[in-house]
């Protein structure tokens, strides 16, 4: 069974994500913060992350960093999700290391199509 | 010998002239005493002629100046000429009582049997230099002024910019926060409406379809906000690159079939092969669908839509026709104001946001392109617009390209159309952050300038190959195309 990391501070959307994904058939562990994510990608070795990238203590974009720099996770499918839609903000993530990303609100159909694409490669 | 009557007329006819004079005129003989003065300078000098007749003309010099004119004076008459005395230095006089005034002197040798005299006109300059130095008090007081006017134009300026940035910086939290919570309401509806937690009754299901379509709804407005405010804060920036036409008007066609479907509606397009646009894919997918879903939402079941592209020299014409409700001649402006659905004509329609149109015509604005509606109540209306074509499929411009650079709405929508029936092409600057870039991209033949706009095209590198006239605030059709006259013939 594929493992799927999700990292995300907010109950409600931390439990949207959960309820989809393990419904799909993926083995889901959750993180409420950066900090939190990076222990858990460290012990549980996920075959796919899912980061939001406004989380207190560590942000997105600085776990990717940190788990980009990490063999282990050198090409792991690392998606962002963010419920910013500023201009840049995609190019910025893509540039930093994410395989993909996911804007707020996310619909079911696309989370499902892209955790897919990335792990039945 | 002359005859005495004779000398003594003379000798008056002389002293007449000298005392006319308005200017004070002296003699000096060669020891620099005065021999003869005319009445002005008793007048200036409030001396009478017999206390200065034989006094050396150092008594009219100010104390502190009278031993470097002695020499001065003595050197002249060594080397005599007609010249104005002290040049570039300011000279004064010394009247009786002891005050002193400016004057401007001018100097000629008189030789009188074998003597050499001096003639002085001495001119009191007391009044034009009090004229001079109120000018340069005035002048002084303008360049404080200035300096003060731009202190705080630079200070509004900044806090402008200030302001700008905090909208910006507001819109982007207020967006983050509204989607935020939408992300989980759009995302639980749509996962109760998919049972996967048990199947729903019948009223269950609709009342979550509420929930989901109304959040929707939402999320929508939240974008078109975003979007209206990004545009008004100049905000909106256009990725334009050369883009094949087919693709993207597929993907929106696919989007938009199955709501024709659903109201069997018919759906004909045509549209030339290979076509290419100089456009922003993702913003030119967002006009063609939201003038698609318009024309879907105001037509009736089983209706038709007509969407017909067509190439001109250096646009794409794009036309999207349906027979649907139609607008009124009244109302026709009004559907591109934000905010506003007509109510009358709507029939109930009332999904949309109301921002669509303002953002779409303003996105084919920005583009270089010009939208335009035709419509009868009741038979259908038509859309079209023009965007620029891919610079590699451009030809020869046929008519004359007109940039109308107008803050007013009003008056873009009275030029637009009798400049097109004219035969002229028209692109449009509604805003003064555009013009710049629309005349790089779009070389027009002419700008025609509202109020505030012909600065910035004084202020370009190129304004010398540029062509403009400036229109008034509600310009006159008749009178800007009489003024466009001689471009039509270029």
């Amino acid at each position: 069974m594929k493992k799927i990391l999700i990292a995300e501070d907010r109950d409600a959307s931390r439990e949207l994500l959960r309820t989809v994904l393990a419904a799909q058939g993926f083995h889901v562990v959750e993180a409420i913060d950066g900090r939190q994510a990076l222990r858990l990608a460290d012990a549980e070795l996920p075959d796919l992350v899912l980061l939001d990238l406004q989380m207190p203590e560590l942000d997105g974009f600085e776990v990717a960093c940190q788990l980009r720099q990490d063999p282990r996770f050198a090409v792991t499918p690392i998606i962002a999700l963010t419920a910013s839609a500023m201009q840049g903000d995609r190019e910025k993530a893509l540039a930093q290391g994410f395989s993909a990303y996911l804007s707020k609100p996310v619909r079911l159909a696309e989370l499902r199509k892209e955790v897919s694409r990335w792990l039945t490669r | 010998m002359a005859h005495p009557d004779h000398e003594a007329r003379s000798e008056r006819r002389f002293r007449q002239l000298l005392d006319a004079a308005p200017d004070a005129i002296l003699e000096v003989d060669q020891h620099g005493r005065i021999v003869l003065v005319n009445q002005a300078t008793e007048k200036s000098f409030g001396y009478l002629r017999d206390e200065l007749l034989g006094q050396p003309v150092e008594l009219l010099v100010p104390e502190a100046a009278r031993e470097k004119h002695a020499q001065l004076r003595q050197g002249y008459q060594h080397a005599p000429s007609v010249r104005p005395m002290g040049q570039g230095r300011e000279l004064h006089a010394r009247r009786k009582d002891g005050t002193a005034f400016p004057v401007e002197i001018s100097l000629s040798p008189v030789f009188l049997g074998g003597e050499r005299h001096v003639t002085a006109i001495i001119r009191d300059v007391t009044e034009r230099q009090r004229a001079q130095d109120r000018l340069k008090e005035i002048q002084a007081e303008y360049a404080l002024e200035a300096a003060r006017t731009n202190a705080e134009l630079a200070a509004r300026n900044a806090e402008i910019q200030r302001a700008n940035r905090l909208k910006s910086e507001f819109l982007a939290t207020m967006s983050h926060e509204l989607r935020t919570p939408l992300h989980t309401i759009i995302g639980f509806s749509e996962l109760l409406g998919e049972g996967l937690d048990g199947e729903l009754n019948a009223t269950q299901r609709r009342f979550v379809e509420h929930i989901h379509r109304d959040s929707l709804h939402l999320l929508e407005l939240i974008n078109d906000i975003l979007d209206l405010s990004k545009i008004e804060a100049g905000r909106l920036e256009l990725r334009c690159v050369p883009m094949p036409l087919e693709g993207a008007l597929q993907e929106v066609l696919a989007t938009i079939r199955p709501q024709a479907a659903a109201k069997s509606q018919r759906l004909r397009v045509s549209t030339p092969e290979g076509l290419s646009l100089d456009a922003d894919r993702i913003r030119f997918k967002e006009i063609l669908y939201n003038l698609l879903s318009n024309a879907v939402k105001f037509t009736g079941e089983g209706g038709t839509i007509h969407i017909a592209i067509t190439r001109q020299t250096e646009f794409a014409m794009i036309e999207v026709e349906d027979t649907g409700i139609g607008i009124a001649p009244e109302h026709q402006s009004a559907v591109f104001d934000a905010f506003r659905q007509v109510g009358a004509t709507t029939k109930g329609v009332r999904e949309g946001t109301g921002l669509g149109l303002s953002i779409t015509r303003h996105l084919v604005e920005q583009h270089g392109g010009c939208l335009l509606l035709t419509s009868h109540l009741g038979r259908g209306s038509r859309f079209r617009f023009t965007v620029p074509l891919d610079p590699q499929q451009r030809v020869a411009r046929d008519r004359p390209l007109v940039l109308l650079a107008h803050e007013a709405r009003a008056a873009l929508d009275h030029l637009v159309i009798p400049l097109m029936e004219a035969g002229f092409q028209v692109a449009i600057a509604s805003q003064k952050r555009d013009v710049t870039h629309l005349v790089d991209r779009l070389h027009p033949d002419c700008i025609a300038c509202g109020p505030g706009f012909d600065e910035l095209l004084e202020n370009r590198a190129d304004t010398a190959t540029l062509r403009w006239l400036k229109i008034p605030s509600q310009p006159d059709a008749a009178q800007v195309l009489a003024e466009l006259q001689p471009v039509r013939h270029l």
